[in-house]
């Protein structure tokens, strides 16, 4: 599904040239459960940015489903980023002044959708993350873990083949992450590709194939 | 993102700072605001100022002794010719077919006074003409006497004003006063006329015109009033003035002869001018108030750095992070136009009921440049935060860094 050859992403810090991502190749499969670990500054979320299309090489070829991305325009690869890709905070990362329905209904009004069909299909989204009864609920009305829920929806409204999820579990207490990786595992079993950035070694444990990168590369790739 | 669901994401954003918001929307309602209530005022002055002059009547000439020697400046109003304009010069004209009443005028001020009630009044000296060049209308008793004007007598004509000052409201008619050392009888009272030329007839005596010119020992007359015989015949009439005048003044032209609409169409001009330049000036606080929208807009810009790295993540390009916020300014903008409009509308209803007589008027034009200016102003100074929001990285606005 996705082909990554000797991806490299450096940023300038004064006169030093650090390399975020070094010579990086990495092959994923659609239904993959990948989880990638490592110590701050090793790369992981540049790695995460640079598959969600946030972030683009210095040099390198990605290859998602045998397009190349990286020649892609700015329009093109917002375009792709909604069709393809559901992303997934720590933060959450929700509108604060819309309710959990007006922030599920924000991908799909992006897509030119009418409000009729965007109805339903956030009142979809809700129940399959358990929520229907929060859909007038504004964030700050809801738990942590019912807004990583809300989160989660909103990324996967567009029913996309691939989530990246960037430490799901870091502003939640432990029964309230524990509920988000089920419903994370629970899309993936659907099919979803799923690869997760975390610090937790637990969470990173549970993924079938597990990625440890630092200082930019890709040191143990375990399946 | 279709339109209606812009605009309805972008009043949802700033409905959200609603301090922020009413704060801008003040600054722009008071800008259109002051735009209409000085634009309005303007209009009105020159709405005035002209309709004063259409009071005096219509199809007019002016005659003043003097020549304007270059074209565009004001006429000679003091009057330095070498050949006065004489009582005789204003006879002549008669003989033009174009020219239907000649009214000659001298001017001067004297006490009057009836018993023991005196005041320093302007004594108007003219011909019966005069009630019909100016379109006088008689309160009580007759206007002067058609005749010779080269010939005096002791009869006066009084303004409203004096007479209720002078005889209360007892007839005056029959009545002898003084003007200066000499007596008059009273044979007319003039209705309303108001303030004409800042002349204020109803604070005036109208005597014949010899009588004044022996009362002032003036040979020469102040200016000729004519009316033509309609209005299509002003140009010919103007010429007859020239050519008469030259013929009696062995061949020189020392008159100036002014068209009254020329002389509207001078002050219309230079009022409107006024009020353009008014306008320019209260458009100013428009552009300050464009400015507190791009200040404002850039702050938002900063908090929400977060929710457009989301909008970026969730695949809105570039263009719709910019139609966003440029949506936002422009409805703020607009907002607050449409809000100005409707206190400058009420600020010139206020005007109107507090100053009757003053016609405030609001002019389309500045209705219309007020809402462009605020739409320009919206687009300009909405445009700086805009770019700035849509140019945003996406990864370092999601980091909260």
């Amino acid at each position: 599904m996705i082909k990554l050859r000797d991806i490299c992403r450096n940023f300038q810090v004064g006169d030093e040239t650090v390399h975020a991502l070094d010579h990086v190749t990495l092959d994923i499969s659609q239904g993959d459960y990948i989880s990638v670990m490592g110590p701050s500054g090793s790369g992981k979320s540049t790695l995460l940015n640079m598959l969600g299309l946030l972030d683009m090489p210095n040099s390198g070829n990605y290859l998602f489903e045998s397009r190349e991305l990286t020649t892609l325009s700015e329009e093109k690869r917002a375009r792709f980023r909604r069709e393809k890709i559901g992303f997934i905070f720590q933060s959450f990362h929700l509108v604060p002044r819309l309710t959990a329905a007006g922030n599920l209904e924000l991908p799909l009004m992006l897509t030119g959708m009418l409000p009729a069909k965007r109805h339903g299909l956030v009142q979809q989204a809700l129940e399959s993350v358990g929520l229907e009864d929060r859909a007038q609920h504004l964030p700050k009305q809801l738990s942590g873990g019912q807004q990583q829920r809300v989160a989660i929806a909103r990324a996967t409204i567009m029913k996309p083949p691939l989530l990246l999820a960037d430490e799901p579990t870091g502003n939640l207490d432990t029964h309230s992450g524990e509920d988000v990786i089920k419903t994370l595992e629970e899309l993936n079993q659907s099919g979803i590709t799923l690869i997760v950035v975390t610090h937790d070694l637990d969470l990173g444990q549970r993924a079938r194939r597990q990625i440890r990168m630092v200082d930019g590369k890709v040191t143990d790739d375990i399946a | 993102m279709r339109s209606l669901d812009s605009l309805n994401y972008s009043q949802h954003a700033l409905r959200s700072y609603p301090t922020r918001t009413a704060l801008i929307l003040l600054a722009m309602a008071i800008g259109v605001a002051s735009v209409v209530i000085l634009t309005s005022l303007g209009e009105g002055a020159r709405h005035y100022v002209t309709n004063q002059f259409r009071t005096l009547g219509t199809h007019l000439l002016f005659i003043l002794p003097g020549r304007s020697e270059t074209t565009g400046g004001l006429p000679p109003l003091l009057g330095t010719s070498p050949r006065d304009l004489t009582i005789n010069d204003a006879m002549a004209l008669k003989q033009s077919p174009a020219i239907r009443y000649v009214a000659p005028v001298v001017l001067g001020a004297a006490p009057v006074s009836h018993g023991s009630r005196e005041r320093e009044v302007t004594v108007l000296g003219t011909s019966s003409d005069m009630q019909p060049v100016m379109e006088l209308k008689i309160l009580r008793g007759d206007f002067l006497p058609a005749g010779n004007p080269r010939i005096g007598s002791s009869v006066c004509v009084l303004g409203e004003k004096l007479y209720h000052e002078l005889f209360e409201h007892r007839n005056p008619v029959g009545e002898w006063l003084h003007i200066g050392e000499y007596r008059y009888r009273v044979i007319g009272v003039l209705g309303s006329k108001g303030q004409t030329i800042g002349m204020d007839m109803s604070d005036a005596i109208i005597i014949p015109v010899a009588s004044a010119q022996t009362m002032f020992n003036k040979p020469s007359l102040y200016r000729i009033m004519i009316k033509a015989s309609h209005q299509g015949a002003l140009d010919r009439a103007k010429k007859d003035v020239l050519r008469i005048i030259r013929l009696r003044h062995e061949g020189e032209d020392d008159v100036t002869v002014i068209r009254q609409d020329a002389l509207i169409g001078t002050f219309d001009d230079i009022l409107k001018t006024l009020t353009w330049v008014v306008a320019g000036i209260a458009a100013i606080s428009l552009i300050v108030a464009g400015i507190l929208i791009m200040n404002v807009m850039l702050v938002s810009v900063s908090q929400r750095r977060a929710e457009i790295g989301l909008l970026k993540a969730l695949g809105a390009p570039t263009r719709q992070v910019l139609t966003l916020f440029l949506i936002e300014a422009l409805m703020l903008s607009l907002a607050g136009g449409f809000i100005g409009l409707g206190i400058g509308f009420a600020g010139a209803g206020a005007l109107s009921h507090w100053l009757p007589d003053f016609p405030v008027q609001i002019p389309l034009w500045s209705v219309i440049a007020a809402l462009l200016v605020t739409l320009v102003t919206g687009l300009l100074f909405g445009m700086i935060p805009a770019r700035q929001a849509a140019k945003l990285d996406p990864v370092i606005a999601l980091s909260g860094k």
